[in-house]
């Protein structure tokens, strides 16, 4: 039997079943279940996934204020189970600085001299710590770089000219890879620091704010600035031997000899057991773990990593896998009821026009295509509605994050991965209705011609 | 010269009723001929093994000299397709096809048509012969019991059989429409078709070229 004439006879019929609106919506339900929902599930848990992936998210601060960080006292932290490593912060950590200039090796890049008066220019500049990497997506890594030399975020906003963060224009960093910024701590006011003190019994820790100096950053690479943790969208790294140079330069400039011990910013300089110090935990689960090992020997130690998730995209991200469980079990599984029921129903109510069938001649197999083919329109239209739903409603939010806050981003969705999801629900879409036929088939080949003959 | 031939054939229900009783039996093209008798006397049993809808448990069945005894489902099926026609008491039209749709139900699996639009022009001329041209494009539910019945007689020509097989064809029909329907049957045997129509109705007598009484299964000539 030609395909051509199973479809004119499937199409006319699919017309008459009754149940052809249930199995539709149900169907509507299952592809948004198995294409849109798994879409932002995905999209949260993978953004989750990387931020507890990403070293800042896994590192615990350690300061010398109850105790000496003594090599003993630090073995006995690298021996806590889930501590990976005990990195000593060895230059600057975390400052901002604006720009003054950005140049090339023709000089002064004019067009950006502009926007950089006009708009107050800034960064927050953060040196890599022990053996935190930071792969590039174009360029150079710190790694392959030599000193002063840093990565921007693939999404650059260095301004401070606006008062929300909505829809920002974000400059594209590959742009400026290659350029160098000249950059000062803080519009040229100061450079600030912390530094740890402890005196046999109690110790804490105070700024000291040296005059800024210049320095000058080539921008090498960009890495692909995430929402949850790599980073943000002003956010850019040097390498910790940078950082290391800049905060003795600043030292330096702020009058202290580091080669004597006599202030105690200059005794805090040299002696590794008064700096602070980076505990860094294998999984971001195990964190309330070796905080409390820490606490128990003693030591203050932060509570929380440097780099914190919201809470609320936690929660989003539980209710959405629950979610998105049983909005995937519930319709499949009544439809299936549905559709089983439907076809046995039908085919009782269709026993002597089957039986007709066979009598002029159709085969079992012939009739078998016929209804999966009349199954099969019904479910499709059902496909065809609920896919072209859960692309509008991915696209207005893709559009919507996309055009609100940076850390909207995270919840924009891969349409590779929306594709993916989608022709998953068009082959459930086809195996269900077969294999529901096919459940059904046995009672299918007990129809016999003669029951053409029945008076129903 | 087509014929379906039945030589000594006995059919037994569940190993103890016996519907056929050693019936020998024999149509030929061109006659119409009229089973008459009881219910429950064996004539739809009969119409069963004729029309190869069901198998004899005993006995040979030769549709234009072939035995059909040993062929397979499927083969049987194709031979259904090709020479024999069949209307039934209910006409089971499918509602949800117009009428020549309907009658175009039986081509869609004859590879002779190479494609729907000659089923359709066979489809009409159909309809014309059983005289439902103004009704080509309704649905059964608007025609009439004899209309519908008329319906299942071109659908029953559909692939140009050389037998048409009726049982019961008057069944839910009144008077006025029976004669309409054994008329409609009657053309077809005169234009060479083999007609054996299975009834207790006593209207079909005046159109039969033979008749044949089926009395607790055994078959004996009027
Ligand atoms: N499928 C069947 N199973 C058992 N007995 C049957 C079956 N079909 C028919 N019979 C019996 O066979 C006999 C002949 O039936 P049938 O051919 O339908 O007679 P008619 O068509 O003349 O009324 C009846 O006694 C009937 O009860
Ligand atoms: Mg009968």
């Amino acid at each position: 039997m030609k395909l051509t004439n199973i479809r004119f006879f499937a199409t006319a019929n699919s017309k008459g079943n009754s149940k052809n609106s249930i199995i539709k919506v149900l169907m509507i339900l299952l592809v948004t279940s198995v294409s849109l929902i798994p879409s932002f599930t995905l999209t949260v848990a993978s953004a989750v996934n990387e931020y507890k992936n990403d070293f800042r998210a896994r590192c615990l601060e350690l300061d010398p204020w109850l105790k000496e960080l003594t090599d003993d006292i630090l073995d006995s932290v690298r021996n806590i189970n889930h501590v990976q490593e005990v990195d000593m912060l060895k230059g600057m950590r975390s400052q901002l600085f604006s720009i003054n200039q950005v140049t090339d090796n023709n000089g002064i890049c004019e067009e950006w001299q502009k926007e950089i008066e006009e708009r107050n220019a800034a960064v927050q500049a953060l040196s890599l710590i022990g053996s935190e990497k930071m792969s590039v997506i174009a360029g150079k890594d710190l790694d392959e770089s030599p000193s002063f030399c840093c990565i921007i975020p693939s999404l650059f906003y260095p301004f401070e000219d606006t008062e929300n963060y909505n829809n920002l224009e974000y400059i594209d960093g590959e742009s400026l890879i290659g350029k160098t910024l000249t950059v000062t701590a803080n519009d040229g006011e100061y450079y600030e620091t912390l530094y740890n003190y402890f005196d046999g019994e109690q110790g804490g820790n105070e700024w000291i704010r040296p005059a800024a100096l210049e320095y000058k950053l080539k921008i090498v690479g960009v890495y692909y600035a995430s929402p949850t943790a790599n980073g943000y969208f002003d956010s850019i790294y040097v390498s910790e031997e940078t950082g290391r140079l800049i905060q003795e330069t600043e030292l330096e400039a702020g009058g202290y000899d580091l080669n004597s011990d006599e202030t105690l910013v200059e005794k805090w300089w040299n002696t590794p057991s008064l700096r602070t110090h980076y505990v860094i935990v294998d999984d971001y689960d195990n964190i309330p773990y070796v905080y409390n090992e820490i606490s128990k020997l003693g030591l203050v130690c932060a509570d929380n990593p440097e780099l914190g998730i919201k809470e609320s995209v936690l929660i989003i991200s539980k209710i959405l896998s629950v979610a998105s469980v049983i909005l995937l079990i519930a319709p499949s599984v009544l439809l299936v009821i549905v559709l089983i029921q439907s076809t046995v129903s039908n085919l009782k109510k269709r026993r002597g026009e089957i039986g007709l069938m066979k009598a002029v001649g159709y085969s079992d197999k012939n009739i078998f295509f016929c209804l999966c083919y009349e199954q099969l329109i019904v479910t499709l239209k059902g496909f065809f509605v609920g896919g072209i739903i859960s692309l509008i409603l991915i696209a207005i939010s893709n559009f919507y994050n996309n055009h609100s806050s940076y850390v909207n981003r995270l919840y924009i969705v891969d349409w590779s991965g929306f594709l993916t999801l989608l022709s998953i629900s068009l082959a459930v879409s086809v195996v269900i209705p077969v294999v529901c036929q096919l459940i059904a088939l046995k009672r299918l080949t007990k129809i016999e011609p003669k029951d053409a003959m029945n008076n129903m | 010269m087509k014929t379906i031939e039945l030589k000594n054939v006995s059919k037994l229900y569940n190993k103890d009723v016996c519907a056929l009783n050693n019936v020998s039996f024999t149509v030929n093209q061109g006659e119409f001929v009229a089973v008459m008798g009881q219910s429950g006397s064996g004539k739809s049993t009969l119409l069963q093994i004729a029309g190869l809808l069901d198998s004899c448990t005993s006995g040979e069945v030769l549709i234009n000299g072939e035995n059909v005894s040993e062929l397979d489902k499927n083969k049987l099926a194709d031979i259904r397709m090709k020479t024999l026609g069949f209307v039934f008491q209910s006409f089971h039209l499918n509602s949800h096809l117009k009428l020549y749709e309907n009658i175009m139900v039986p081509m869609l699996i004859n590879n002779e048509f190479k494609n729907r639009a000659e089923m359709k022009k066979r489809a009409e001329e159909l309809v014309e012969t059983v005289g439902l041209s103004h009704r080509i494009d309704h649905y059964p539910s608007e025609l009439s019991g004899g209309e519908q019945q008329r319906a299942a007689i071109a659908r029953a020509m559909a692939n140009d059989p050389d037998f048409i097989l009726a049982d019961e064809p008057t069944g839910n029909l009144d008077s006025k429409n029976e004669i309409m329907i054994f008329e409609e049957l009657k053309k077809l045997s005169d234009s060479g078709k083999g007609v054996l129509v299975v009834s207790h109705n006593e209207a079909v007598m005046d159109f039969a070229d033979r008749i044949c009484i089926m009395k607790d299964g055994v078959l004996s000539e009027k």
